[in-house]
């Protein structure tokens, strides 16, 4: 089953059997996000009301996950940036959202994961990369910072020193590097990692009840990195950024 | 610097064609030296490193991403035979290409 709506123009929702709902990026071959809504959360909440998924991937169209914002429309908001921060921090709480979702969130990783498409899958409680898969956060190259909770959420999964070196480098890491670092769980071979995401909520889903995955959950997901005035922070720094992007 | 001989040569070849025959859903048999990557296969330009990946786990090569990025911006790699090109240069001289600029 596929819905795609004019608000929710690159997500598409899809189902894997009774137990798993499927969020698939969806924008052209690099999938690029192009708004900081980059989907409907009122319908998000309103499809997995109707399912009662047990987990919930979060996965790319075609060879690559997503290479990140849509640069093009960022430099957009460079006479209005108080409307992108206002955007940024709406988007922020989509994220948040899937963060604390009671279900196990797993992002299933082909190709560029880079940006904007690399933080949408920090919110995700697993990352499953395929042995083609390519990371980074190039924003510094253009003189910006991660601004869709990187900067939170990415200390948080990896730690302070190395969160920092691979924001302030712009490098782009393989699998293995990122394995390494612990941005991702598991390495699979190319065009697997779809399936081993199935296959890993299945595994874990088959002992609990759905109440258990739920108190479970509320022990576990209230993230402590949900924490808006962070959140709000990194938008303003980021939208102050934008209006000197370019020059150096 | 490594020295390639003609077994090694071929053996870089045949994997370059087959990564791009694979990762651009075409027939190895309708690539053919002169076509773009970009415009002719649809490819893109993370492709080429991917490729080098493979490469450099295949023959154990001592190369840095960043490095390769250096070396293409100056010497872009557009035809399925400059990428084949590239990846002996890559193979014979890891991460001195950058001197090669």
């Amino acid at each position: 089953m596929i819905i795609n709506t004019e608000s929710a123009p690159m997500v598409q929702y899809d189902t894997v059997g009774e137990n798993i709902g499927v969020l698939r990026l969806h924008n052209g071959r690099d999938n690029l996000v192009d708004h900081a809504i980059f989907l409907d959360l009122f319908q998000l909440k309103q499809w997995l009301n109707n399912y009662k998924f047990k987990g919930l991937i979060l996965t790319g169209e075609g060879r690559n996950f997503s290479k990140g914002a849509n640069v093009n429309r960022i430099r957009e908001y460079k006479g209005c940036p108080e409307i992108l921060e206002k955007e940024l921090n709406e988007g922020k709480k989509i994220l948040s959202y899937i963060e604390a979702l009671p279900l196990i969130t797993v992002a299933a990783i082909e190709g560029a994961c880079f940006g904007a498409g690399l933080e949408i899958a920090l919110s995700c409680n697993y990352r499953l990369a395929a042995e083609n898969a390519l990371f980074s956060f190039p924003e510094v190259t253009l003189g910006l910072l991660p601004g869709f909770g990187g900067t939170i959420r990415l200390p948080a999964l990896i730690g302070q020193r190395a969160a920092k070196r691979l924001i302030s480098s712009g490098n782009m890491i393989t699998s293995e590097d990122a394995m390494r670092i612990g941005l991702t769980d598991e390495i699979t071979g190319k065009k697997e990692a779809f399936q081993k995401a199935v296959e890993l909520i299945e595994g874990m889903v088959n002992h609990c009840s759905g109440k258990q995955m739920e108190y479970l959950s509320g022990m576990l997901d209230q993230p402590w990195t949900d924490c808006l005035p962070m959140y709000e922070k990194e938008s303003k720094n980021f939208t102050e950024l934008i209006k000197t992007m370019d020059m150096g | 610097m490594r020295q390639l001989n003609e077994e090694t040569k071929k053996e870089i070849k045949e994997m370059v064609y087959s990564f791009l025959a694979d990762e651009c859903e075409v027939p190895v048999t309708e690539l053919k030296g002169d076509l773009s990557v970009i415009d002719d296969l649809d490819g893109d330009s993370l492709m080429f490193v991917e490729m080098i990946e493979q490469l450099k786990k295949k023959y154990s090569l001592n190369i840095q991403m960043q490095n390769i990025g250096k070396y293409l911006l100056k010497n872009p790699a557009n035809t399925i035979k400059e990428v084949v090109e590239t990846a002996y240069l890559v193979y014979e001289k890891e991460n001195d290409i950058v001197e090669v600029l």
